[in-house]
C-alpha cells in the first residue's frame, strides 16, 4: 500500500474552496459514474486512490496531510461540490461518499448544503432510499457530536428536528439524535425529550403489568437507565436538575412518566454524594462543563423528592398545591 | 529516445528502490516456483509502463498502481490475466468464514441502513467522532455482531486480503500476554502501513462467508498486487519452501523486526466486491481488535530497504534487471 506523504499532495496546496470544489466534484462522479475512469477521476493523486478499503478513506488519508488553511479550504469546497451535485438518483452514491466524507473529516460546512429546503425534502422526503437517509442523518448527527455548541449549532439543530418530523424517521435514532440535541442545547433537554417521544415511549415505557415478560420488563428498564445515565453524562449535573426543574413544573402526571420517574430513582446516588454504587461506572463523572460552574449544595434523595412530590399533589390533575 | 530504451532505464531506476526489488523479487520467486508462467512478469511490467502514456513522468508509486490496473482489465491491453493469475482455493476448509482485517472506519459504510438501526437500538448511540459508538458496538455480545451489507458498499477498490477465521483466531489466542489482538493480527498479516496512534489505528476482523469466494475471483498474491501490500512474499519462509500452495504467506512483521524472515498468517487475495455479490442469507460477523499499539517499519533494521535487502537475498541488481527488462 502506498500512502502519500506531504510532498506527494503538494500539488494541491494551491487549491482554493473552488478548485477543491470542482476537485472534489469531478473526481467522486467520475470515479462512481463513468466506466473505466476509476482513480484516474482524481488528477495528481491517482496512485494513491484505490489503496484504502474505500475511496473515501483515501480521501481522507489526503486530507489528513493538508496544512491548516489548505484543510479549510477542503471542507469549504466538499461543501460546494455537494452543492454542484444534481439531486438525482443515479448521483446517490456520490451524495453518500460526500456525507461520509464530510462526517468522517468534521467538515460541518456541509450543513448549510444539507439544510437547504429543496435539498433537505429531496433527502429526507423525497427519495424512498433509506441507506441514503441514514447517512444523511448520520453525517448530521456525527457533525453535532463532534463539535457541541458552536456557531452552527442552531442550523444542526434544526436539521434534526426536521429528520424527527420526517415520516421516514427511524424509531431506533431516536436516543442518539436527543443525544445529540442535548449536546447542542444541554439546557432545554426536556423540550429535546418532548420532541422525541413518540419514538420513544413504545420502547421505552414500562410495560402493562399484566404482561407476563419479564426478560422484556428487564430489557426496558435498562433502556430507561440507559438514557437517563446518557443524558446526565451529555448535559451535566446543573442541567439535569434544571431539566427535571422543568418538567416538574410543568402540569401532568409527572409520577406517571417512565422518564422522570427513572432520573429520579437512578440518579439518587449522585444526590446522595459518595457511596459504593457511586463509583459504577453507570454513574459516570459529569462532563468537564460542569467545572466552569460550581456544584450545587449536595440535596439527599428525600429532601430532592419532597421538595417536588411534597410540592404538588400526585393525581390526574397536577399543578401546584 | 526509443520507447524501448526509455523502458530499460526506467526499469533499471525502479529496481534501485526498495518497492522495485520487492516487487522484482516477488516475480521472479512466482516464475521459479510456477507460481505464474515464465515470461509474465515481464509482459506485464511492459504493459503497465506503455499504459504510463507519460514516460518521462511516470512515478514509481504510479508504475506499481499501473500493474494492478493491468491485471485488473482497468487499462489496456485486455490480456486477461486475472484468469492467468487465478487459482483455486482448495485450501481452506469451506465449513469456516474467510476473515478480513480493515480499519474499524470502514464498517459503518458496509454496514446496511437496517443494520444501523438495529445497532442503534442495542446501543442507543448512532456511529458518530467522540459518540463511543466504536467501544458500544464492539462491546455488544457475539451473537449481535453481525451485519448484511449494504447494497451499495464496496468490499475494497483492488484486492481485498484474506486468511480464514482459524487462521486469524489462531494468531489471536497464542499471542503473549503483553501483545495486543490487533498487534497480533497485523503482524501476522504483514499490514505494516497500520500503525498507532493513526485516526484508522483501530482495527475490525470481518468473517465472511465462505461461499462468497466461490462468486469472486481470487488468486494466490504475486507480485502485481505489491501495489495494495507491501510485505508479502511469494515464497515462503517457514520451512515449506518450494511446496505450492494455493495460499500465499504474509511476512511476519514481528519476527522481521526481530531480525527474522519469516512467514505469518497464509493469505488469498479476492479482487475487489461489493455488497450484491452477498447472498440474502449471508450476514458478515466482525469482531473489534481494539487499536494497533506498536509501531512497524519505522526503524531502519526493518524498513522497505531492509525488507527488500532480505527478500532479495544474494540477487544483484543486474540479475534483476535481466530477467524482468
Amino acid at each position: 500500500m502506498i500512502k502519500p506523504t506531504r510532498a506527494d499532495v503538494a500539488s494541491l496546496a494551491s487549491f482554493d474552496e473552488a478548485h477543491f470544489a470542482r476537485w472534489l466534484h469531478d473526481g467522486l462522479n467520475g470515479y462512481f459514474l463513468q466506466a473505466g475512469l476509476g482513480r484516474d477521476a482524481f488528477p495528481t493523486m491517482q496512485p494513491f486512490i484505490g489503496q484504502e478499503a474505500d475511496v473515501v478513506q483515501d480521501i481522507a488519508e489526503i486530507y489528513r496531510l493538508l496544512e491548516v488553511t489548505e484543510a479549510g479550504a477542503f471542507r469549504a469546497g466538499l461543501a460546494q461540490a455537494l452543492s454542484l451535485t444534481p439531486l438525482e438518483d443515479a448521483n446517490i452514491v456520490v451524495i453518500e461518499a460526500m456525507l461520509n466524507l464530510a462526517s468522517q473529516i468534521g467538515a460541518s460546512d456541509v450543513l448549510s448544503v444539507i439544510s437547504e429546503k429543496h435539498r433537505l425534502n429531496w433527502l429526507v422526503e423525497k427519495v424512498a432510499d433509506e441507506e441514503l437517509f441514514d447517512a444523511t442523518l448520520r453525517c448530521v448527527c456525527s457533525l453535532s457530536l463532534n463539535s457541541g455548541p458552536n456557531p452552527t449549532s442552531d442550523m444542526t439543530y434544526g436539521l434534526l428536528l426536521d429528520f424527527i418530523w420526517a415520516d421516514a424517521f427511524p424509531s431506533e435514532y431516536a436516543e442518539p439524535v436527543y443525544v445529540a440535541m442535548c449536546r447542542l442545547r444541554p439546557e432545554e433537554a426536556w423540550s429535546h425529550l418532548q420532541a422525541v417521544r413518540d419514538h420513544l415511549d413504545p420502547h421505552y415505557a414500562p410495560l402493562e403489568d399484566d404482561t407476563d415478560d419479564p426478560a422484556a420488563h428487564q430489557e426496558r428498564a435498562k433502556l430507561r437507565t440507559r438514557i437517563v445515565d446518557r443524558t446526565y453524562q451529555t448535559i451535566a449535573r446543573e442541567n439535569f436538575h434544571r431539566m427535571i426543574d422543568v418538567a416538574l413544573d410543568e402540569p401532568g402526571n409527572y409520577d406517571q412518566d417512565w422518564y422522570l420517574m427513572t432520573a429520579i430513582r437512578e440518579r439518587r446516588v449522585a444526590l446522595d454524594g459518595p457511596s459504593p454504587r457511586s463509583v459504577v461506572p453507570r454513574t459516570p463523572t459529569p462532563v468537564a462543563r460542569e467545572e466552569s460552574t460550581p456544584p450545587p449544595a449536595v440535596d439527599g434523595t428525600a429532601a430532592y423528592l419532597a421538595k417536588y412530590f411534597n410540592r404538588r399533589p400526585t393525581g390526574p390533575s397536577g399543578g401546584d398545591a | 529516445m526509443g520507447a524501448g530504451l526509455a523502458y530499460e532505464k526506467f526499469l533499471a531506476r525502479f529496481l534501485q528502490t526498495p518497492l522495485g526489488v520487492i516487487l522484482a523479487s516477488n516475480a521472479l520467486d512466482g516464475e521459479d516456483l510456477g507460481l505464474h508462467g515464465l515470461g509474465v512478469s515481464k509482459e506485464i511490467l511492459r504493459d503497465a509502463y506503455r499504459a504510463g502514456g507519460d514516460f518521462e513522468e511516470l512515478r514509481h508509486a504510479e508504475f506499481v498502481r499501473l500493474i494492478e490496473d493491468i491485471i485488473l482489465g482497468r487499462k489496456p491491453p485486455s490480456r486477461d490475466y486475472a484468469a492467468r493469475l487465478a487459482s483455486g482455493c482448495h485450501g481452506f476448509d469451506r465449513t469456516k468464514t474467510l476473515a478480513v482485517v480493515w480499519p474499524f472506519d470502514v464498517l459503518p459504510r458496509l454496514a446496511s441502513a437496517a443494520d444501523h438501526r438495529r445497532f442503534s437500538r442495542l446501543t442507543g448511540a448512532m456511529r458518530a467522532p467522540g459518540s463511543d459508538w466504536l467501544r458500544q458496538v464492539a462491546s455488544l455480545p457475539a451473537e449481535a455482531r453481525y451485519f448484511r451489507p449494504a447494497p451499495r458498499a464496496k468490499f475494497g477498490q483492488s484486492f481485498v486480503w484474506f486468511t480464514s477465521t482459524s487462521n486469524a483466531d489462531h494468531y489471536v489466542t497464542s499471542r503473549p500476554n503483553e501483545t495486543s489482538p490487533a498487534d497480533a493480527l497485523r503482524d501476522a498479516l504483514g499490514m505494516h502501513q497500520q500503525q498507532p496512534a493513526t485516526p484508522q489505528s483501530q482495527l475490525v476482523v470481518l468473517h465472511l462467508p465462505f461461499a462468497l469466494l466461490d462468486r469472486l475471483r481470487t488468486a494466490r498474491p504475486c507480485f502485481a498486487m505489491a501495489g495494495s501490500h507491501h510485505r508479502f512474499a511469494v515464497r515462503a519462509h517457514d520451512g515449506a519452501e518450494g511446496r505450492i500452495s494455493p495460499l500465499g504467506r504474509a511476512v511476519h512483521l514481528g519476527r522481521f523486526a526481530d531480525g527474522e524472515l519469516r512467514s505469518g498468517a497464509p493469505v488469498r487475495v479476492a479482487m475487489a466486491f461489493s455488497g450484491a455479490d452477498f447472498n440474502q442469507d449471508e450476514v458478515v460477523r466482525f469482531d473489534v481488535l481494539g487499536p494497533v499499539t506498536v509501531a512497524r517499519g519505522q526503524h531502519h533494521s526493518e524498513d522497505h530497504a531492509a525488507f527488500a535487502r532480505a527478500l532479495r537475498g544474494r540477487r544483484t541488481d543486474q540479475q534483476l534487471l535481466a530477467r524482468l527488462s
